[in-house]
């Protein structure tokens, strides 16, 4: 078996990562991940939704999207892409076609569009230095399959049934209620006159009877006339199809899907920057986490919409920083930076890009998120339990490295009991070598132990957020305002302004 | 296929609209001039009547041609040009016009609103989109002779070149291309028998040729159109078309299939005819939109200069007298007996004119009595540059003027002058907005700005303001009753070569004479006299 998401593709529990719809909705990586499949054909879901099980499975998928991003290897495996596409079109045609000869020559085009693309792979990725270890793997595997004898007596009997076939060419003539046929090339002439009329544009020539499964009469006819000149064909047909009941390898048919979780991606990525968002290659960090201008992918997306301004921060843990604290105002852009930098973590794992311009993590081996639930039916005690709870698989882990998102806890709870338990939590998780970010509006957190880092919403001179956040303390500030200078129309700002 | 009336060379400027036009309309108070030029006041019937109607259309074509000023002074010789043909041909105009206005409604009527760029159309459809390229294909046809007729009497640029590229885009061998694609289809689309004679009729058939291979399915793929053409039968109704048919048909070859009697083949033959015209059709959208973009155009750019004509005929009957105005690239402005063109239509003609030559001035600062006309005359002027800068006549004997595509007005809005901080933030809002898009080629006309504070306040800011502007070179002409703002300012700018005091006449006895005449400000607005006036004491 090979595989293009995972190193040991024969192990059946693929979801011995995390696959938690919880943090895909508190990171709200659910609208993100179904932005990507809106944008797509066909349902990629699945794949995003599980992280890859080891370090080495992260970087063997890095190095195929860099690979792919090459707009050549992408063109190439596009490609590839749309003539599946084509052959599952064939596929239902087959499936659903009457008659026996016509699922046959279904299945024929079936057959050669299915050899003549994976050969089409195979030269296009020789004729490119790919670099990663998946793609080279990939150019070994379909040389051992093409090489296979099946594969090659496949390929020639295809060929040649196929060329029958596809050169033959009928003249209809239809004239005061009557039709005549003939084996014959025409000349084109009001083709021509179009091409004249219409330089430059080229029409797709819709065949009449296209949406039907059926023959049409007119059809049946020509059929006949086809096997009158092709005598040995239905049956030399048959006889193929008996041969080769089934000639799709199998592993091909999973490479194939696995394809989509990076075309799929780069698709999205590529409209992302249309719009102006910067999407980079992680590099991976050894001690250090950080970002240049991060940005909340799901916000990105909803502003494609609404049009609204998203603000990207700067990202830095250093290597003897351990948690992040961060306070400020409601609405300051809080949660919005925590779920960023959750999203920079989980796209990272997944090997894909991330919504900044540049950005290095080091590598996590799980990734956790606990948000409070605003709107829960259990409140007061019942509620801190229920957080509790929740906490507790996280809290009682016992494996290093990982990282945890944390949105409000213990609302609920007397201030100072919070406050208690706030710096509990955090004592707890950075002695078990934890890194993470913990929103909450406590400023007292940040005294909790060492390895905090104090960061702060940030407000401007009019109190208006700014959504920026800064390595500051917690605190509160004020300003004043006048109404001239407010709109900078005083006389020595308006010689500034107008020089 | 352009049309190009409005520009020499593009249908129009997108984005180039001043950038405070909404503003503008308000000060200038210009949807009564809008209005004015969709009545139609003009007697084309001859039957003597006064006025014919409404058209909210050319009402809207004016608005918006006006929003954008041209730029230099070919451009609006270009348009003056065109307009002067217009106001010559009447006729053809409103040919144009009114072609343009039957086509687009028809289109309508056939479903404009509902055409879409999918591949695949109802039979029902195809049909009426077939029709809509029969109706444009005809009257491009018309438009191009109704332009040629009248070629010889043309002479604008605008006019000669429409002239010239149709007879270019729609020479001998595309208007028979375009004809033979037209007649092509009308098997598909004309369904009613056309009846020549009595019991006779002529029904359009197809006669087609295609070929295709079978690789897909078996079934017809890979399609090309060898022939296609529409003959014409004509069928006597006593017989009927059927037996018509059948007659023909009587030698069957090998190879030939007929349909006759066969429901499930005469099935076939209408999918095949459904294909062939849809097929053809597809090649057709970048024609429909060519030709469709084409009288959209034409519509709006004649209904521009229809309201254009319009204008003048309200500036002939209210104004005395009316000019082209001319372009000078110098900095001057010279007017002479120049109107308000809209408060004269209001008043029936019964309002003061204006003369006077301003040289590199760069600041007018109007002050005086009240009710003195001098909110009348800054909208004059501001309405003067924005119909030249249109390329329309302006209400004068005279007018010259330097052009200044980007004027800004700062009018207090009589609603808002009451005290009240709310209303100084959206004057300051509205100021900052213009600070924002000013340049030293603007013209910026206030009017009694920041009369919404205190008198002390107010020529505070605006002192600030103007003095600012004035250093920056950006053109402004002010009416203020800011009286310690005007002082100040004719302290600091009496021996200015570049500055003008104005003020409201006003004779002795306080008769007002609505002229406006160079006078120092003074230290009194005359509101209390016109107080007394109005309340007594």
């Amino acid at each position: 078996m090979f595989s293009l998401l995972y190193l040991d593709p024969k192990e059946n529990d693929r979801n011995t990562g995390i696959k938690q719809e919880v943090l895909l909705t508190d990171l709200n990586l659910d609208r993100v991940i179904d932005k990507i499949c809106e944008d797509w054909e066909g349902d990629v879901h699945s794949f995003y939704e599980t992280l890859p099980s080891s370090k080495e499975e992260e970087d063997y998928r890095r190095g195929i999207y860099s690979d792919i991003k090459d707009p050549e290897i992408h063109d190439f495996f596009m490609d590839y892409f749309k003539s599946i596409k084509t052959r599952d079109e064939y596929t239902a045609h087959k499936e659903n076609a009457y008659e026996l000869i016509q699922k046959q020559a279904w299945f024929l085009r079936e057959v050669y569009i299915y050899v003549s693309s994976n050969l089409k792979l195979l030269e296009d990725l020789r004729s490119k230095n790919v670099s990663s270890r998946g793609l080279k793997d990939l150019i070994a595997f379909l040389e051992s399959v093409t090489n296979d004898k099946d594969f090659i007596s496949l390929k020639d009997e295809v060929n040649s049934l196929w060329d029958r076939l596809s050169s033959f060419r009928v003249i209809l003539t239809y004239d005061r209620g009557r039709f005549t046929l003939t084996n014959a090339e025409g000349v084109g002439e009001y083709e021509s006159f179009l091409s004249d009329l219409f330089p430059g544009e080229k029409k797709y020539f819709r065949p009449p009877f296209a949406d039907k499964e059926y023959f049409s009469d007119l059809e049946q006819e020509i059929l006949k006339l086809f096997t009158r000149k092709n005598k040995t064909f239905e049956k030399d047909l048959d006889k193929f199809c008996k041969e080769h009941p089934d000639p799709l390898n199998s592993n091909i048919w999973q490479i194939e899907k696995e394809i989509e979780y990076y075309l799929a991606y780069y698709k999205f990525e590529e409209k992302m920057k249309l719009h102006g968002f910067e999407m980079c290659t992680p590099e991976r960090g050894e001690d250090v986490l950080k970002a240049g201008q991060l940005y909340d992918l799901a916000l990105a997306i909803a502003s494609l919409d609404t049009g609204k301004k998203v603000v990207p921060n700067e990202l830095l843990l250093d290597d003897k920083e351990k948690f992040f604290v961060l306070t400020g105002p409601n609405q300051g852009g809080k949660t919005t930076y925590a779920r960023s930098i959750g999203q920079l973590i989980f796209l990272s794992k997944l090997g894909l890009d991330v919504p900044a311009v540049s950005a290095e993590v080091p590598y996590y081996k799980n990734l956790w998120t606990h948000f409070s639930v605003e709107e829960s039916i259990e409140s007061g005690r019942g509620k801190l339990m229920d957080e509790l709870e929740r906490l507790k698989p996280i809290m009682n882990g016992s494996i290093e490295g990982d990282f945890v998102v944390i949105n409000e806890l213990f609302t609920t709870a007397a201030n100072y009991d919070a406050v208690e338990m706030g710096k509990k939590v955090l004592k707890k998780l950075t002695s078990k070598g934890y890194h993470g970010i913990y929103v909450t509006h406590l400023g007292e957190l940040v005294s909790a132990c060492d390895g905090i880092v104090s960061l702060r919403a940030t407000l401007d001179k009019d109190n208006e957020r700014t959504f920026i956040i800064g390595r500051l303390t917690p605190e509160y500030i004020n300003t004043i305002d006048k109404e001239i200078e407010k709109y900078e129309l005083t006389y020595e700002q308006l010689k500034e302004r107008l020089s | 296929m352009n049309v190009y009336l409005l520009y020499a060379d593009k249908e129009n400027a997108p984005g180039a609209t001043y950038v405070d036009w909404n503003n503008i309309t308000k000060d200038l108070g210009l949807n009564a001039l809008f209005s004015a030029a969709g009545d139609d006041t003009i007697d084309k019937s001859g039957l003597g009547k006064d006025k014919k109607g409404h058209d909210a259309y050319i009402e809207h074509a004016v608005k918006r041609v006006m929003s954008t000023p041209l730029k230099t002074a070919d451009e609006i010789q270009y348009r003056q040009d065109i307009l002067k043909d217009c106001m010559t041909k009447q006729y053809m105009i409103d040919d144009l016009y009114e072609l343009s206005c039957e086509v687009l409604d028809e289109w309508e009527k056939l479903g404009r609103k509902n055409s879409s760029a999918v591949e695949t159309r109802s039979k029902g459809k195809l049909i009426t989109d077939i029709k809509v390229l029969n109706l444009l294909t005809e009257s491009v046809l018309k438009a191009q002779s109704i332009i040629a007729k009248n070629i010889d009497t043309l002479f604008s640029d605008g006019f000669k070149n429409l002239h010239e590229r149709l007879s270019e885009e729609l020479n001998d061998k595309r208007t028979l291309d375009l004809l033979k694609l037209v007649d092509s289809l009308a098997y598909f689309s004309d369904i009613s028998p056309e009846e020549r004679e009595r019991n006779t009729y002529i029904l359009r058939s197809p006669v087609m040729q295609l070929e295709f291979s079978i690789k897909e399915g078996l079934k017809m793929s890979d399609m090309q159109l060898d022939v296609l053409e529409s003959e014409k039968i004509s069928y006597n109704k006593q017989y009927g078309l059927g037996a018509k048919i059948s007659d023909k048909i009587s030698a069957l070859a090998p190879g030939v299939i007929s349909l006759t009697g066969d429901q499930a083949l005469q099935a076939d033959a209408e999918a095949l005819e459904y294909a062939v015209a849809s097929y053809v059709y597809s090649y057709c959208g970048s024609l429909i939109k060519e030709f469709g973009e084409f009288f959209d155009q034409l519509h709006f750019q004649t209904a521009f200069y229809i309201g254009a004509v319009n204008l003048k005929a309200c500036m002939a009957k209210y104004c005395t007298d009316y000019s082209f105005p001319l372009v000078s690239d110098k900095d001057i402005l010279e007017f002479e007996d120049l109107k308000e063109l809209i408060l004269s239509m209001e008043l029936k003609g019964n309002t003061i004119s204006n003369s006077g030559i301003y040289r590199d001035k760069q600041l007018v600062i109007i002050t005086g009595a009240n009710q003195g006309g001098k909110s009348t005359f800054l909208r004059s002027i501001g309405t003067a540059q924005i119909l030249m800068q249109c390329g329309l006549p302006v209400p004068a004997k005279k007018f010259r003027a330097s052009v200044k595509p980007s004027v800004f007005t700062h009018f207090t809005r009589r609603e808002d002058s009451a005290m009240n901080s709310g209303r100084l933030d959206e004057e300051l809002r509205r100021m900052d907005r213009i600070v924002r898009n000013v340049s030293r080629d603007s013209l910026v006309l206030l009017n009694e700005s920041f009369a919404t504070t205190t008198e002390i306040e107010g020529s505070d800011i605006a002192y600030g303001i103007v003095k600012a502007f004035k250093e920056n070179g950006i053109k402004v002409y002010t009416v203020t009753h800011l009286l310690s703002f005007a002082k100040r300012m004719y302290e600091e700018y009496n021996d200015d070569e570049s500055t003008v005091f104005l003020s409201a006449e006003h004779l002795e006895g306080g008769k007002r004479t609505f002229k406006m005449i160079p006078h120092a400000p003074e230290m009194t607005s005359f509101g209390l006299e016109l107080y007394e006036q109005v309340l007594g004491d």
